[in-house]
């Protein structure tokens, strides 16, 4: 499995600070460790190939993404967070 | 806090094998429930954008929808011929690969669920005879007859059964490259890809959130694809003879489904006028640019060439042209209309 910031093949507009803070406060929130929460995201992303290939998430989302700034990272961060309510 | 992360010892499951990790992440990620996700977003804000769409925007989402109601459906009844494949002798009857295409199956069905729903309960105008089920007398979507994804659906069915009815692995080359690099990794990626686009325009939160969904568990199958793929072409290169041929059928197969693929494309975006901004050429080269990947970087594919399915994708370009699809979906919109009305 890749880590979350060395995934190649998409345009990521977040810092690495940044994604590091937002996953925190989603362990936070789920009550889960970070390091399963990056995990997961970056399995999300990349289906365990190192390349951000999933078109539905890493590519240009709907436009009800203005939270995550266009990054695939944070977008996959949301819809994982939402996939734990299901 | 969540129990620790430390790994379990198994027994006779190898957790170090790529195909239990793939099952363990559909476990983690893929057992969403569809109708939980319709009741937490719900559908008000996805009625309300389609009710304000005109008549021609409409038209394209459904072209775009067709394909994939239909398309999950097919999959959905072909996987428990990819659970029979992957568990022949073909390969090392592995548990762990039978576990992931389980989890496969599951997968598709909800897919198709979450389709079901969605059309029913938003796009119904658009659809007034889709409910009547292919197993039940039905036939797929007008619209998804209408073009190159109704052919491929079909194609697929007969190479799914070929490959778990004592095919050889010439024959599950065929199977694998259709289902997971034609139809999940070019005409469902390229879905995707136009689904973007339109969203601009047309922001279908809930169908969004569900495209979200199901592109990750879709990831996980052609990374499954992928890895079976390879299994077959590793043991071509090791001379094993029961094997030899497998690079030319997965060759000859994706140049075939671009055919197909490309069909669709234009059936989604020019002929109906591209209302929603997807453009053919882009979602085209996007489509060629994802089966290269995935057959030259992903499988090093000695058969063929990116130049070379990128010129069977052009020449597809050229034949997609000017196609009229009016005709087919009237003919089938009849047909459709017959089988509801009982004759």
């Amino acid at each position: 499995m890749t880590e979350l910031k060395d995934i190649e093949g998409a345009e990521f507009t977040a810092s690495d600070d940044e994604i590091d803070d937002a996953i925190e406060e989603a362990a936070d929130d789920l009550g889960m460790p970070p390091e399963k929460v990056e995990e997961e995201v970056a399995y999300i992303l990349d289906s365990g190939t190192g390349r951000a290939n999933n078109e539905g998430v890493a590519g240009a989302a709907a436009s009800d993404n203005e939270d995550t700034n266009n990054d695939p990272r944070l977008e996959a961060l949301e819809m994982y967070k939402l996939r734990q309510e299901l | 806090m969540d129990a620790s992360t430390d790994q379990i010892k198994a027994g006779r499951i190898d957790t170090d094998n790529t195909y239990y990790e793939l099952y363990q992440k559909s476990v983690e990620l893929g057992t969403w429930d569809a109708e939980k996700l319709m009741h937490k977003v719900g559908f008000e804000e996805d009625r309300e954008v389609w009710n304000s769409l005109d008549d021609n925007e409409k038209e394209q989402w459904a072209r775009l929808i067709s394909y994939f109601i239909d398309g999950e459906h097919a999959v959905a009844q072909d996987a428990r011929r990819i659970m029979k494949t992957v568990s022949s002798p073909w390969f090392d009857r592995s548990i762990e690969k039978e576990m992931f295409a389980s989890a496969l199956a599951l997968e598709e069905a909800k897919h198709t669920q979450f389709f079901d729903l969605y059309l029913t309960n938003v796009m119904v105008d658009k659809f007034p005879q889709y409910e009547l089920d292919t197993r039940r007398g039905g036939i797929q979507i007008p619209r998804t007859e209408a073009c190159g994804a109704g052919e491929m659906f079909e194609r697929q069915g007969t190479l799914q059964a070929q490959a778990a009815d004592g095919g050889d692995p010439t024959d599950i080359a065929r199977a694998a490259t259709n289902y997971h690099i034609g139809v999940e990794g070019i005409l469902a990626r390229g879905g995707y890809f136009a689904k973007n686009r339109m969203m601009q325009e047309a922001p279908l939160k809930l169908l969004n959130k569900g495209f979200q969904f199901i592109s990750t568990d879709e990831g996980r199958h052609i990374t499954f694809g992928l890895e079976v793929l390879n299994e077959l072409i590793e043991k071509e290169r090791d001379g094993v003879p029961a094997y030899q041929g497998v690079e030319n059928a997965i060759w000859e197969q994706a140049v075939e489904d671009i055919g197909y693929i490309t069909d669709t494309a234009y059936f989604i975006t020019e002929s109906v006028g591209d209302p929603l901004d997807v453009d053919f050429d882009e979602l085209v080269n996007r489509g060629a640019r994802l089966a290269g990947d995935m057959m030259f970087d992903t499988l090093d594919l000695d058969a063929g060439s990116a130049t070379e399915f990128m010129q069977a994708a052009a020449d597809a370009m050229e034949d997609a042209q000017g196609s009229d699809y009016e005709a087919v979906i009237e003919k089938y919109d009849h047909i459709y209309s017959a089988k509801m009305a009982g004759d």
